[in-house]
């Protein structure tokens, strides 16, 4: 009944309609977009809610964030998430560290996607020489172990911002090239793409015009399920004291920071765990809810309902 | 001949017809061949003739149908036309000017020229593209007039070809089959071609659907002068829209000459053998008929020696598999390349096969 006269004002409004209305059905979709938009909101205003709560994020509070003996607090009404082990106020080196994750994820799944993009798009359109670098250079990162390359690179260069985000665009460009090279093999067969040409469209044009908004949709689905794997990656590179350079809160630096104190402090494990739990696991779902709404045939294959 | 054709014909006027018969050939096909190699890692791979020594003439606003199985290279032929793939030898010359010769702007000027339509209305339409940014995309490309007149131009060739301007706001997958190949045709059209390549445009439709296009393509052909390079293996619309047939069997071209000759009274045992194909609607007649059963397949092969048709012909001698046959003349503008053109495909007194 319903499928049916949806099926039919489906053909009457435009594509980008028609995906909004499944994602907004989906409930999983609607749950992990609402958590990431608290995420960035979380980032944005971090300044903001810091001053909020009166505790700097590097601020050591001896007398009043640790008691007599030195023991890190629990959640209470002046530290709502405890304390660590100097007596730093958990939940804003928590609002730190969610802007850490949002800068360094998306900044990295950009550059990544744009890469990957770029390349594959002229290694699939162009074929020879680029395609044969490209598939040699993914197979040389595959050979590559992450961490190995990071402490090289941090033991020469020191952690910092920009030798994380290089390492881990390093590693995660290569994989969406591949994706984008393949699509583009198979979608510049079709006979749109020879009829551009032979109305004289050059072939950045048809790259850009023809060829780039048709697989844009796929592009968009591998982008938002880099975006977690970027995140523990940022997290593992910092919870070895690669990533971003102390004092500068981060989840991994947290978790990282207190390992050793779980026993007496379990919150200060626990509260960075779940951010960074919640954050990977909502972007992998919007993900997914993205794939569904943007493929319907590929939806309910991968996925229980 | 179709009476809607001898009208047409009748309806261009006489000085018109003799000035073209002076007229140098619009497009003129020389020699044209074309081998693909078979990709290997290292070394060469085998060498297949896709088009081997074809050669032509189509004058303005005429139409010549290239015919012959699928895999013949037919398609191939219209594609060095268009300059979507390059001839390995041979020469493409349109208004007099060699193809391979012009570079950069002057062959993107020319593609303005030198149209194509083409045979699937689902993979030739972009679907992220709506229907008026296909239909201008040409105008756009080769940045012809202001932008801001070019959605006039654009409304004016969608009613031109059947379609409510309208939906130029649509995007393709809203239109049935048939209206999709008349976005295609309108695409091809607001560039105002001289020659347009038709790579089997209606074999993807239903036949009803079919006669509506190629009707459309006889009128536009009237109205804008156009010359069709008309690439088919239906026959029956061949009839209906040609002007020439050239028949292609494994790339090289073995008859050409005017539709009505090479339908009544084909020369070649191949053009025999696919008007024999030809299915009849009375099937009391369709019994009746000689059929022509062919062994082994039209697929190009290595190093033919003689007649392209000669491992399936009905009639071959040992001459044809070592020899290519000559081009003879049969009739006014009819050649075939046969070396027993006269021959009968089935001797009177012998029962066709069953």
């Amino acid at each position: 009944m319903s499928t049916q006269s949806t099926s039919q004002s489906a053909s009457l409004v435009s594509g980008r309609h028609r995906v909004l209305k499944r994602l907004l059905r989906d409930k999983v979709f609607v749950m992990a977009a609402s958590f990431i938009a608290v995420l960035f909101l979380v980032a944005i205003f971090a300044p903001l809610l810091i001053e909020l709560i009166g505790h700097g994020p590097n601020e050591p509070f001896r007398e009043t964030g640790l008691t007599a003996g030195g023991v890190p607090l629990p959640p209470n009404g002046e530290f709502l998430l405890g304390t660590d082990v100097i007596g730093r106020d958990l939940l804003s080196r928590l609002i730190v560290g969610a802007r850490v994750t949002v800068f360094v994820s998306m900044t990295c799944a950009i550059l990544s996607v744009t890469i990957g993009v770029i390349i594959g798009l002229i290694a699939g359109y162009r074929g020879g020489i680029v395609d044969l670098l490209l598939a040699g250079f993914i197979d040389m990162v595959l050979g590559l172990p992450l961490l190995v390359t990071a402490i090289a690179l941090v033991s020469v260069y020191g952690a910092s911002f920009t030798v994380m985000i290089g390492t881990i665009v390093f590693f995660t460009w290569g994989p969406i090239g591949r994706i984008v090279r393949n699509l583009v093999v198979a979608a510049k067969s079709a006979e749109y793409v020879q009829a551009a040409r032979v109305l004289g469209a050059s072939d950045t044009r048809i790259m850009l015009r023809e060829i780039l908004p048709n697989i844009a949709g796929q592009v968009l689905i591998y982008a938002s399920l880099l975006i977690p794997q970027v995140i523990v990656m940022e997290a593992s590179l910092s919870f070895l004291g690669l990533g971003v350079p102390p004092p500068t809160a981060t989840w991994g630096g947290i978790i990282s920071e207190n390992q050793l104190n779980y026993a007496v402090a379990w919150w200060s494990i626990l509260f960075p765990s779940f951010a960074l739990l919640a954050a990977t696991l909502a972007f992998n779902l919007l993900g997914d809810s993205l794939r569904d709404a943007l493929d319907p045939s590929a939806a309910n294959k991968g996925r229980v309902k | 001949m179709g009476a809607s054709q001898e009208s047409r014909k009748a309806a261009e006027g006489l000085d018109n017809k003799e000035n073209r018969e002076n007229h140098t050939s619009l497009l003129k096909v020389e020699n044209l061949s074309k081998s693909f190699g078979t990709r290997r890692m290292f070394g060469q791979g085998e060498l297949i003739d896709a088009v081997k020594d074809v050669s032509f003439e189509l004058q303005e606003g005429r139409t010549l149908s290239l015919v012959g199985e699928s895999g013949s290279g037919k398609s191939t032929i219209g594609r060095m036309v268009a300059s979507l793939i390059e001839p390995t030898s041979g020469r493409i010359a349109f208004e007099g000017d060699d193809l391979s010769l012009l570079d950069g702007a002057a062959r993107r000027a020319l593609r303005r020229r030198i149209q194509m339509v083409f045979q699937d209305p689902y993979s030739s339409l972009n679907p992220r593209h709506t229907v008026g940014e296909i239909v201008g995309s040409g105008l756009a490309i080769q940045k012809i007039g202001p932008p801001a007149g070019r959605q006039a131009e654009i409304i004016e060739i969608l009613e031109r070809v059947g379609l409510d301007p309208a939906h130029h706001n649509r995007y393709p997958r809203e239109f049935s089959g048939g209206q999709r190949q008349r976005i295609g045709i309108a695409r091809a059209l607001i560039m105002q071609p001289k020659l347009l390549i038709c790579d089997e445009p209606v074999s993807a439709l239903d036949v009803s659907v079919q006669a509506q296009i190629v009707n459309l393509l006889i009128e536009l052909q009237k109205q804008y002068n156009l010359a069709y390079l008309f690439i088919a293996h239906d026959l029956a619309v061949v009839r209906h829209i040609s002007d020439f047939v050239a028949v292609i069997c494994r790339g090289r071209l073995v008859e050409i000459g005017p539709v009505d000759e090479i339908l009544k009274t084909p020369s070649h045992p191949y053009t025999k053998s696919l008007l024999a194909a030809v299915p009849i609607p009375d099937p009391r007649k369709a019994r009746a008929r000689r059929k022509v059963i062919l062994k082994g397949d039209a697929k190009p092969s290595l190093a033919v020696r003689g007649c392209p048709f000669a491992p399936r012909c009905p009639i071959v001698e040992p001459v044809c598999r070592e020899t290519v046959p000559p081009t003879v003349s049969v009739g006014t503008n009819h050649r075939t390349s046969c070396h027993f053109p006269d021959k009968k495909l089935h001797p009177e007194n012998e029962h066709p096969a069953a």
